[in-house]
């Protein structure tokens, strides 16, 4: 590029340096508490899409189908200015008023709902794999419908979506950074703030890829670790 | 045999030959060398900066910077004595740099701010605009200047002058206790956060403000207030060390604001029936007729 000269020193030098640090924890605080809810959420979703149950089937095919069908960039501008609409207005006033950081938490639970609706399906999927005689053994042996599921099912079908699950974890990471439309200053923010500021962004925005590339690369080291520290003898998958 | 040898190697002869034909030291071509020779300008403009350039209602691309840079074209025909065809290109804040940096526009024509960091990359024309970070209220808002954001939320756009404005009072105790600054990444999405009440003033320059309020569905609910915390010269932007089209441009302006053209094309858009009314401020006045440097 003629007429541009590179100056990296705005990834370190100050003020910079510290806003750029301060925006990868938030990237990384951000992906985790959302990745969390994902889990936690996706779980229990993705089981009530396979429980025998028809209502838990219905609300838990509603949940993935709504959620996972519009866009995430769609659904935090949803969750910022939409959801909160639905408050009262003396309740919307007081979360105004009196809680901090709202773009940050909004994101956080956005960022966690929506991947959950993934991390759901990669479950279900999971589940289905299993052998039908499996759920039939278990119940042989005594279980009820939910020990079945916590004993035998959940466990087995985890094993076998860790690969799936490592990709939508490193989604999770890559999705925080739309973070920023709303205002969060997590990497791609602060990359693009730092860039009006000085105008290196290409600088910056090298920074990102990096901070990026080296978050994920760590994901997916801890997630084969994972694998094989869980993994059954016997099973399918990455062996120590 | 003999035949794909000698072609073999008269392809590697071409292929050694090529770069070194590039290394011959050659003073690259200015920007107006490059328009004579292709008889094309290109300009960048903003598409929702209003109203410096932006969509109006019959979905014309139109605004104050667009017709600047036609009188530019105009004139570039009468000096050039050529045809030149106008290609406008749209930029954003993220855009306009990089792509006046590989040359692939010619000048951006918009709303941005001179300031010192970014003469690093670019360089920029004598002001044409001048304003400064403002605040928009609800009517009757106890916020009546910058200390009143004490404790309060306040919004501005990302990586803006104005953000910058803010974070610097904060810093400076003029702002005391500081705000909570909240950043969006475009215009109309702060002042939906400020109809919800998210925010508590929005801050940006004080000629957006206006037009901010003026496409309001109700004007007369807000409030433009607070003095000028910065001020905000805008230039247009041009590629770095191209010195002989930087002095082009900025005779150009000259004249069109010695002419009184310049006015007349002030007054379309921010005059009494204009698309933003804003009165020019005597600084303003003062700072064009100061920089019209003498014929």
């Amino acid at each position: 590029m003629g007429g541009y000269e590179f100056d990296w020193s705005v990834l370190w030098r100050e003020p910079y340096g510290g806003w750029m640090l301060q925006a990868i924890f938030t990237t990384i605080h951000l992906s985790l508490l959302g990745w969390a809810i994902a889990c936690v959420f996706g779980l229990i979703v993705g089981t009530m899409r396979v429980f025998p149950s028809r209502v838990a089937r219905v609300i838990g095919t509603a949940y993935v189908e709504i959620i996972r069908n519009i866009p995430y960039l769609v659904q935090l501008f949803m969750w910022y200015f939409m959801v909160p609409l639905l408050l009262p207005k003396n309740a919307q006033m007081w979360v105004n008023a009196n809680v901090p950081n709202i773009p940050y938490w909004t994101a956080v639970i956005c960022l966690g709902v929506y991947t959950a609706s993934r991390v759901a399906e990669h479950l279900r999927a999971g589940m289905h794999s299993i052998p039908s005689d499996q759920y039939r053994a278990a119940a042989s042996t005594g279980l009820s419908t939910f020990q079945a599921y916590r004993y035998v099912i959940i466990p087995y079908g985890i094993r076998i979506v860790i690969p799936p699950l490592t990709t939508e974890f490193l989604t999770c990471f890559k999705n925080s950074a739309l973070a920023m439309t709303i205002g969060v200053m997590e990497t791609t923010g602060m990359a693009y703030l730092i860039d009006s500021y000085t105008w290196h962004g290409l600088e910056t925005t090298s920074g990102a890829m990096l901070v990026y590339i080296f978050t994920t690369t760590t994901i997916v080291l801890f997630m084969g670790w994972v694998e094989t520290k869980i993994s059954i003898p016997g099973m399918l998958g990455r062996v120590r | 045999m003999k035949v794909k040898l000698l072609l073999a190697t008269g392809l590697c002869a071409i292929l050694v030959a090529l770069p070194l034909l590039g290394c011959a030291p050659k003073k690259p071509e200015t920007v107006l060398e490059k328009i004579k020779r292709t008889g094309e300008i290109t300009i960048g403009h903003r598409e929702g900066s209003v109203p410096f350039g932006f969509f109006d209602e019959a979905g014309n691309w139109v605004g104050f910077s667009i017709d600047i840079g036609e009188k530019l074209v105009e004139q570039l025909k009468k000096d050039l004595g050529v045809d030149i065809k106008y290609i406008k290109k749209p930029v954003d804040p993220k855009t306009r740099i990089p792509l006046v940096a590989n040359r692939t526009i010619d000048i951006v024509m918009g709303s941005s701010t001179h300031t010192i960091p970014r003469e690093d990359t670019v360089d920029f024309t004598i002001t044409f605009f001048l304003t400064g970070s403002q605040l928009i209220v609800p009517k009757g808002s106890p916020i009546r200047d910058f200390e009143d954001l004490a404790g309060k939320k306040a919004g501005a756009a990302t990586g803006s002058t104005n953000e910058k404005a803010l974070r610097d009072a904060n810093t400076a105790g003029i702002i005391n206790p500081p705000c909570e600054i909240l950043q969006f990444a475009e215009h109309p999405q702060g002042f939906l956060a400020l109809q919800q009440g998210k925010i508590d003033a929005y801050c940006t320059d004080g000629s957006l403000l206006a037009g901010m309020r003026q496409a309001a569905p109700n004007p007369e609910d807000w409030e433009v207030v607070g003095r000028l915390l910065t001020y905000d010269p805008y230039g247009y932007i041009v590629p770095e060390n191209d010195s002989d089209w930087l002095d082009y441009v900025n005779a150009f302006l000259i004249h069109l604001i010695k002419s009184g053209e310049f006015y007349q094309i002030y007054d379309k858009w921010f005059g009494p029936d204009g698309k933003v009314p804003l009165p020019i401020t005597e600084e303003y006045r003062t700072l064009l007729t100061l920089q019209s440097w003498p014929d």
